[in-house]
């Protein structure tokens, strides 16, 4: 049988790693593809804002506040009351969330409700726990 | 009023104090919500700072009971949030997500993503690596090759997204 040569490995990684994300027997660079890509690449700084927005969500108790405002307008007492935090850590973390324009509010007569910014935002949601849910 | 108040206390130091630690919460326990709305009626000064604030609250701090069950068996259980909020923290970082946004165009192998993106292969397989146990790439063979993709429609989606309300935000 004849032996394959295989592309080089860091020596640093253990061989199950490697298999995780497998490469290219044949290093080759496809020009025309690399030239069709470019243009659809996200530019540095915006990546850089997008990844402050995805760091924004990766935070447990702010998820559990979308994921009650996903369907529904709450005031910030029946927030707190329902995920079990206090009014002001709950003041605290929709501050942030509306920081990123993920939340906005609206004022109805003495109250003021609290609902999900747009429906950027609900898809956003929705998608995350499907695909949490094939997983 | 004084009296009033005398005996809201009194009555809310008979109800015992709920352990927030435990796992297994009893939401629709009447107790509980007694106390929490009477809590909210004695708010404390803190609350009036907030309506001066950018960040708004009720007036007359009132819990809605009916609307607080309803949202309870919606509401993200703690282990599924810790689980996307790990999610999130593997898409909060710019180089990966410029990967993503090279898949999200086309199926690409390592060495077309590291000419594209002016990053070295072993850079894009170690992030490529991160991606993948995270289920948001996957790849395939064809012959000598190896291209990656974007492991499901989800993912597409949930860039889609997020880069519209980026761009609705900052317009």
């Amino acid at each position: 049988m004849k032996k394959r040569t295989q592309p080089k490995q860091p020596p640093d990684q253990p061989p199950d790693q490697r298999s995780d994300a497998p490469n290219c027997e044949e290093h080759l660079v496809h020009l025309e593809k690399v030239r069709q890509v470019q243009p659809e690449i996200l530019p540095i700084d915006q990546a850089q804002r997008m990844s402050e927005f995805f760091a924004v969500l990766a935070d447990p108790s702010r998820l559990r506040l979308l994921s009650a405002l996903a369907n529904r307008e709450l005031c910030v007492c029946d927030l707190a009351a329902a995920v079990k935090m206090g009014e002001s850590a709950v003041s605290h973390q929709l501050r942030v969330l509306r920081s990123m324009r993920l939340v906005k509010y609206r004022r109805e007569g003495r109250n003021v409700y609290y609902g999900l910014a747009d429906d950027h935002v609900v898809n956003l949601y929705r998608e995350v726990a499907a695909h949490l849910n094939e997983g | 009023m004084t009296s009033h108040r005398t005996n809201f206390f009194r009555i809310l130091s008979k109800i015992p104090i709920f352990d927030y630690s435990k796992e297994h919460l009893n939401i629709n326990s009447d107790i509980e919500m007694m106390r929490l709305m009477i809590m909210a009626d004695f708010s404390p000064p803190e609350q009036l700072e907030l309506q001066g604030s950018d960040l708004p609250n009720c007036e007359t701090p009132l819990v809605h009971l009916d609307r607080v069950r309803q949202v309870q068996p919606e509401l993200l259980p703690i282990p599924k949030a810790q689980d996307m909020a790990e999610l999130f923290s593997i898409l909060s970082d710019p180089n990966r997500l410029r990967l993503l946004s090279a898949l999200a165009h086309q199926e690409l192998c390592v060495c077309d993503l590291a000419a594209a993106l002016k990053m070295s292969e072993s850079a894009v397989s170690h992030q490529l690596r991160t991606l993948r146990t995270t289920h948001l790439v996957s790849y395939r063979r064809i012959g000598r090759n190896v291209y990656y993709r974007l492991a499901c429609h989800h993912v597409m989606h949930l860039y889609r997204e997020a880069t519209a309300h980026l761009a609705e935000s900052t317009s």
